[in-house]
């Protein structure tokens, strides 16, 4: 019946790691060659690859794992999954019926553990359930918010056979999500849009999620008003888009937080004015009446006052919406929005050339920037997932995207080790052709990694699953021997005192290297480990880049290969993410290289 | 205040601990929860006495509203007796 349902709902991949509670599923899938079964080498891996797999392709993403321990090893895969909203279908393997409760061997409380972590999850008692149970396990990830949901199983039920169908339609009276919002609610948004002076709109996931990115391009063609977006909204809109500000929050562009800051409307659609957007909130958009559109009525008004509410189906509410917008927005607000480019480009560029920048000599270790703008021009179309910390936000800055689903990235849990496997479910997908393919995914592209040293490690031994699947990633190390995020904080915020960040340090080490020393990478230890060499022990192609010119020439090998690839770069051991706002500041207090912005 | 919240729920594995887990480290309190048997046996009805402010419990009652296994919910706001 499992592999039955694999079929019904179009499953092409499944990602998986057998054990004694699911051998018989494993059986099943032996005789469905059609099913591509990816044996990944940790079970978080699994949940993060059908993660990466969803978010490219739009579908839901199966993954297959034992009981106990495979079960428990998924939690940080499922809780990153729910954080962003990404449809998942995990099935795990439980102990036999008779045995529940009786600490059997590999038994685990998985549906009490997974209960916080998922949108729903299922225990399976009976075999004449199954069907049902999977049919609406892959309605309720897909539908409404979407979200993981986990189906347990226990084993003994896997090997009893019933002459039952898979259920044709679903019904759940518990579960209605939202759809379209009342016309009036609409009105109001319409009306507010309208007598705004300096409206702004802000997306988010939800964006990505509803495919309602078109729609939304022919409302900005209209009106003309100028756009913000979450960590998550990178993509809905084009990053070369004239309307475009780019990110908002803690390491968002000068300009997005000015607009944000001066705006007198702002209209979030698919957000969830998360405590790294919004920064402190009591000065978070201060002159601006807030719209809210979004379908879980739960993420509204949760962390901040909103005085247009809306819940609704982003795609229905932008299709209502979109008529009743006629006027264009005012030039003065074009002319501020201007304005805020100009002081932007203007502010960054007096550290052009300053010590620590971001300039690239021949010579030099090569920076975050130089590397991601060789990214966007050597492979423009590549889908890319990252890693959390550092990497990410350089990612999030300085890469171009032209559309929704090519940007992977844990953004709600920061999930280290997420971004590895992701890309190699994203790339598992690319391989599966178009044939169910919906919305935005992009069959046949390639995937780029963007890692850092520390978060590399959490999932490295995936590099045997891509060897071994001939997926043909290419994963950028930016390695500057720390965990850089933290390091940063360190420096900015607790003295320099960098405790425990460094991953170059041996036992011999001045724990005290932070203060003292200005440049401590000369003496430093050798880094452990090489990647490249890790790289070819896996049997994938492993490149080290000590300078720009030479990340360009391995990145061009890597690409021209079509071979699993890593790329370790050593970049400035001490670089920083620029702009940043302090925790607990409001996000027109931005710091950029040391000084107020 | 208090507050009477009646649910209709599934009977489902986990759905009491579904329900009870919403009250953990929030800005309402749980005072009392009472599961009775309807007259459909796929169901129970769940009645919560909860204490908090009123946005607290509109909050709380949204959150029972998104779970699957919640089928219906009545509230009875700021009650002096039950």
């Amino acid at each position: 019946m499992i592999v039955e349902a694999l079929h019904r709902e179009k499953v092409d991949t499944v990602f998986g790691y057998p054990g004694g509670a699911v051998i018989p599923i494993f059986n099943a899938l032996y005789d469905a060659p059609d099913i591509r079964l990816v044996l990944v080498r940790h079970e978080q891996a699994a949940v993060h690859a059908a993660d990466g797999y969803a978010r490219a392709t739009g579908r839901v993403g199966v993954c297959i794992v034992t009981s106990g321990p495979g079960a428990t090893n998924t939690i940080t895969g499922l809780a990153t999954a729910r954080f962003d909203s990404v449809p998942l279908v995990c099935v795990t393997g439980q102990v036999s019926r008779a045995m529940i409760g009786a600490d059997a061997f590999q038994e685990a409380d998985t549906i009490g553990i997974t209960q916080p972590v998922t949108k729903h999850n299922y225990l399976v008692m009976k075999r004449a359930s199954l069907g049902t149970m999977l049919r609406q396990s892959f309605h309720i990830a897909a539908s409404g918010r979407p979200g993981p949901v986990v189906i347990d199983v226990p084993k003994d039920l896997q090997l009893e056979t019933l002459d039952d169908e898979y259920p044709e339609t679903v019904e759940i009276r518990g579960y209605q999500p939202a759809g379209r919002a009342p016309l009036e609610q609409v009105e109001a948004l319409a009306a507010a849009i309208s007598e705004a002076r300096r409206p702004l709109f802000f997306v988010g996931g939800g964006m990505v999620i509803a495919d309602a990115a078109e729609a939304f391009d022919g409302i900005l063609a209209a009106t003309g008003i100028p756009v913000v977006s979450s960590l998550m909204g990178i993509g809905v809109v084009g990053s070369s888009h004239p309307l475009n500000l780019g990110m908002i929050g803690m390491h968002g562009s000068i300009e997005a937080n000015k607009a944000l800051t001066a705006c007198d409307l702002l209209v979030g659609l698919g957000v969830r004015f998360d405590d790294r957007a919004t920064g402190n909130t009591a000065r978070f958009a201060p002159e601006a009446k807030i719209a809210h559109v979004d379908i879980d009525p739960t993420s509204i008004g949760r962390s901040l006052r909103v005085d247009i509410p809306i819940v609704g189906e982003l795609g229905l509410v932008l299709e209502e919406l979109a008529p009743l917008l006629r006027s264009r927005v005012a030039p003065e607000w074009i002319a501020a929005i201007e304005g805020f480019r100009g002081f932007a480009r203007g502010f960054e560029s007096r550290f052009e050339g300053a010590v620590g920048s971001l300039g690239d000599s021949a010579a030099g270790p090569p920076s975050p920037k130089g590397i991601l703008s060789l990214v966007n021009e050597l492979l423009p179309e590549a889908i890319v997932a990252t890693e959390v910390g550092q990497n990410q936000m350089w990612a999030a800055q300085y890469l171009a995207f032209d559309r929704p689903r090519r940007w992977l990235t844990s953004g709600g849990l920061g999930t280290m080790g997420y971004g590895f496997p992701a890309g190699m479910g994203a790339q598992a997908a690319q391989a599966q052709g178009d044939a169910h393919a919906k919305g935005y995914a992009l069959p046949g592209r390639r995937v780029v990694v963007i890692a850092g040293d520390g978060s590399f490690q959490m999932n490295i031994q995936e590099l045997a699953t891509c060897v071994q699947e001939s997926l043909p990633l290419i994963v950028i190390v930016l390695n500057n021997g720390y965990l850089g995020m933290v390091r940063q904080w360190q420096e900015l915020f607790f003295e320099r005192r960098y405790s425990a960040v460094c991953l170059q340090s041996r036992r011999g080490c001045d724990r005290n290297c932070g203060r003292e020393c200005a440049a401590p990478a000369a003496a430093c230890p050798p880094y452990s480990p090489d990647f490249a060499a890790i790289a070819r022990a896996y049997g994938a192609l492993g490149y080290s880049a000590a300078t720009l010119g030479e990340f360009r020439d391995a990145f061009t090998a890597a690409i021209g290969a079509g071979r699993p690839a890593v790329i370790d770069c050593a970049i400035g051991r001490e670089e920083n993410v620029w702009p940043i706002v302090a925790p607990g500041k409001g996000n027109d207090e931005m710091m950029y290289k040391g000084v107020p912005v | 205040m208090t507050h009477v919240l009646s649910l209709i729920v599934e009977n489902h594995e986990g759905v009491l601990s579904r329900i009870a887990r919403l009250f953990d480290g929030r800005d309402y309190k749980l005072e009392s929860l009472m599961t009775a048997a309807t007259d459909e046996p796929e169901t129970s009805r769940m009645t919560l006495v909860v204490s908090g402010a009123l946005a607290a419990v509109d909050k709380v009652e949204k959150q029972l509203r998104k779970l699957i296994d919640v089928i219906e919910v009545d509230v009875v706001h700021d009650v002096a007796a039950i």
